[in-house]
């Protein structure tokens, strides 16, 4: 018994990336080079502690960098995507648009 | 298994097109550092044109445009909460002209000083590269 190809786009969806809250960090991440925690938290309307835990998510993925520094005495915390993060959010886009043009 | 019907894919889409649309004061801080810095390199163009053969001028000289950097870009680290990935092509090239013609101009001055009257309408002309820049980015 042969097994059916898995040539349907939902296959290609990346699973890590199909959660909402993630899929969100991402999209926003998509467009920079990088973005402040404070900024991605406003922008995707989550809590510090939820963007936090879904940002260690990806960071354990290899999707996206924390960056932790300080402008005078203000902690500050950058965010970016890393290419194999961007690779993936392109890859996850085109199974997408796949998937909307079907 | 992700089961996902196309209008779903289509929000997802049209999500992930609206979050690139980025913040104004963060087109703002970025048009302003990167004109801020094209003009600073003119003005440090012509001081050293002026103070040229006074160290003590050359060195105060310096020191303002250290000093002056410096702030620019305190003022763009505490600002910026967001940057554009288009905006670092732009301010490349911006600032990588606006480097070359300053370099041209120390060379000019050093060898061929032409007088002020051609010489400080090339002073404005190192700034027009990182200014266009900065339109750019401004405009988005």
């Amino acid at each position: 018994m042969t097994t059916p190809s898995e040539s349907h786009p939902r296959h290609r969806l990346d699973d890590l990336l199909h959660a909402p809250i993630r899929f969100s960090i991402i999209a926003t991440l998509g467009g920079a080079d990088n973005a402040e925690f404070s900024f991605v938290r406003d922008t995707i309307e989550v809590s510090d502690s939820v963007l936090s835990k879904q940002v260690s998510t990806l960071e354990a993925a290899g999707y996206v960098k924390v960056k932790k520094g300080y402008v005078g005495k203000r902690p500050r915390t950058w965010l970016s995507l890393t290419p194999s993060g961007r690779a993936a959010f392109e890859k996850h886009l085109e199974a997408l648009r796949e998937i909307a043009n079907s | 298994m992700n089961a996902l019907s196309p209008e779903e894919a289509r929000q997802q889409l049209a999500e992930a097109s609206d979050r690139a649309e980025l913040s104004r004061s963060d087109a703002v801080v970025g048009a302003g550092v990167t004109g801020g810095i094209g003009i600073l390199v003119a003005a440090t163009l012509a001081a050293a044109t002026v103070w040229r053969g006074s160290p003590v001028g050359l060195g105060v000289s310096m020191g303002v445009y250290a000093v002056a950097l410096a702030l620019l870009m305190w003022w763009q680290a505490s600002k910026f909460r967001i940057s554009d990935r288009r905006w670092r092509r732009r301010y490349q090239w911006g600032f990588g002209l606006t480097m070359t013609l300053y370099v041209v101009g120390i060379l000019w001055e050093s060898f061929a000083f032409p007088g002020w009257a051609i010489f400080a309408p090339f002073c404005v002309a190192v700034a027009v590269p990182a200014l266009v820049s900065a339109v750019k980015m401004w405009r988005g």
